[in-house]
């Protein structure tokens, strides 16, 4: 028992610290691991981050805590009225089956879910992928991800946002994950929580202070990228030495030593 | 599943997870390596070696100065000290087996090797870091003559800016190879760790490991007055100069400018997409002047 809420524990803080564009190599290599003989744990734990994070399935439908179905394994997609399950394996959303929501739908919903097509198409090159979860009639939840998968160059990406909008305010997170793998792996991680006034309870005034608040975001990381190249990169290890030349390396390497006053005055 | 399978997986597991946690990830997928069954010590002990994580740094005793530690030079749970070439922790007595020592000769080069090294830290990492050098011989006989018959190492360097915004870690393994009397072939493997982070201006994170390999060939000159030992000196220590130089080169390509591309041409664009063009030169413009500030 004890030793498998260990490997249970392993399993997720690996699965934990996963790129979330990554998940169906995450688990195909953890099955690899585990010897196929432990298949469900992968399985549950990449579930609970798709939960925890969400995902996109056939480039078209998300999967969250914020659309989970609490009485079946599936997830809901309000804006066709449909549920769904989902292949971790192949990304893909299978066994849809109609569904009735029994929540108020706000009245700029309609509108609101073609202002956000729209909005997607103007802003995200990618794939872009929305959902709106209804929750009373004037609360919904707006998941927004911008993604772009490009294994044959090593990397991969994703822009995502979750919005409540309640009455007129709008808060939520903004979160950024980019992973690149040529020869090594590198990751930019940011993310921000936020929360604005809106002017009204309209489907305008709601694509307005989400297209305000993403392009602050985006230069201020902007912004940030410059202030880590320049603070933090540039002198952490110098292109060359103060002298701007190549070392002259052999037994005459101790005169640099003699000669380190004057280097470390600049 | 055989070694290769759990081998190959692991790696690319490892480099699909965040890697300012690599630490930890190497260490949770080697206990469930481990725990799948004994018999696969063997594909542990390969990954301990082959994942490049973050430099520990211990204290020499006897020098007073701190060093590196990597798989290299390692003994149990004991690291070898360049500066005194002791161990510490003091390996177990009860062990018949000694650590693994340079031979005499080689310790030679690997002293004045650790004293070039320091003198390009110095110079190239602003007067603060870490470095050590590590070498070992290639051939098992007592008595091995490696300055000619060749030998392998590694070069390492350490580097935190005060506030932990900046870190550096960069390990060099290299072999030496003879390939005909009094030449030799380099072959340096390179690897960076850089991780950066202020904490206190944003959450932005730019964190991860690159890694380059780089060779060279080069006959001693022997005759104008330098020796073997300096010909290997003097050959290794530009071969590390150009690979950093390069990898330097390439962390600035892809943390600067290859993660922004990525989040402003493929993720979100802050223009509309329709007038893309206009915008992309706007855009271009604008980053300009930023980075001018």
């Amino acid at each position: 028992m004890s030793s498998a809420i260990k490997l249970d524990s392993l399993v997720n803080s690996l699965v934990e610290s996963a790129a979330p564009t990554e998940l169906p190599y995450v688990s195909k290599d953890l099955s690899i691991l585990l010897s196929g003989s432990n298949s469900s744990t992968v399985v549950d734990s990449i579930e609970e981050f798709v939960n925890e994070k969400a995902a996109v399935f056939s480039s078209a439908y998300i999967a969250s805590k914020h659309n989970k179905d609490s009485s079946s394994s599936k997830y809901i997609d309000f804006i066709s009225k449909k549920k769904f399950n989902i292949d971790i394996n192949t990304q893909r959303a299978i066994d849809f089956e109609p569904f009735s929501p029994l929540v108020e739908y706000p009245e700029y919903y309609n509108d609101l879910v073609e202002k956000l097509g729209q909005y997607g198409e103007d802003h995200y090159p990618s794939t872009f992928v929305f959902t709106v979860v209804p929750k009373s009639s004037d609360e919904v939840e707006i998941i927004i991800i911008g993604q772009r998968l490009n294994h044959e160059n090593f990397f991969t990406g994703q822009w995502k946002s979750i919005y409540t909008i309640s009455n007129t305010s709008i808060s939520g997170e903004v979160s950024l994950d980019i992973h690149y793998y040529e020869d090594g792996n590198v990751r930019l991680n940011f993310n921000k929580a936020v929360k604005e006034n809106l002017s009204s309870a309209n489907a305008s005034a709601i694509i307005n202070a989400i297209n305000d608040l993403e392009n602050k975001i985006t230069m201020q990381i902007v912004e940030n990228f410059n202030d880590l190249n320049q603070k933090y990169f540039k002198n952490l290890r110098r292109l060359l030495p103060v002298t701007r030349s190549k070392i002259n390396w052999g037994s005459a390497i101790g005169n640099y030593r003699l000669g380190s006053d004057v280097v470390h005055k600049k | 599943m055989s070694y290769d399978d759990k081998f190959d997986s692991s790696l690319d597991l490892l480099r699909r997870l965040d890697p300012r946690t690599i630490s930890a990830n190497l260490n949770s997928v080697c206990s469930l390596i481990q725990n799948g069954s004994d018999d696969n010590e063997e594909v542990v002990q390969d990954l301990l070696s082959s994942v490049d994580t973050p430099l520990q740094v211990r204290k020499c005793v006897q020098s007073g100065k701190s060093y590196l530690c990597c798989d290299y030079n390692r003994d149990g749970d004991s690291y070898r000290s360049p500066w005194s070439n002791k161990y510490y922790p003091s390996p177990n007595g009860d062990d018949d087996i000694p650590p693994p020592y340079p031979s005499d000769l080689l310790r030679q080069l690997e002293l004045k090797a650790n004293d070039s090294f320091d003198v390009y830290r110095d110079l190239y990492y602003e007067g603060s870091g870490i470095s050590s050098v590590y070498l070992w011989d290639s051939a098992e006989d007592d008595e091995p003559d490696s300055l000619t018959d060749g030998f392998a190492g590694v070069v390492l360097f350490k580097k935190e800016t005060d506030d932990g915004s900046g870190k550096w870690d960069s390990i060099h393994v290299f072999e030496v190879v003879p390939v005909s009397a009094n030449s030799f072939s380099y072959k340096l493997t390179s690897t960076v760790i850089l991780d950066l982070q202020n904490k206190q201006t944003s959450s932005l994170s730019l964190s991860g490991n690159l890694t380059r390999q780089l060779e060279t060939s080069a006959t001693a000159e022997l005759d104008s007055g330098l020796n073997l030992e300096t010909n290997h000196l003097i050959q290794l220590g530009q071969l590390v100069e150009k690979s950093e130089y390069n990898i330097r080169n390439l962390l600035q390509e892809v943390y600067f400018d290859k993660l922004k591309d990525i989040m402003l041409k493929d993720l979100r664009s802050v223009g509309e997409i329709s007038d893309k063009k206009l915008e992309d030169l706007r855009q271009s413009e604008m980053i300009k002047g930023l980075q001018s500030l």
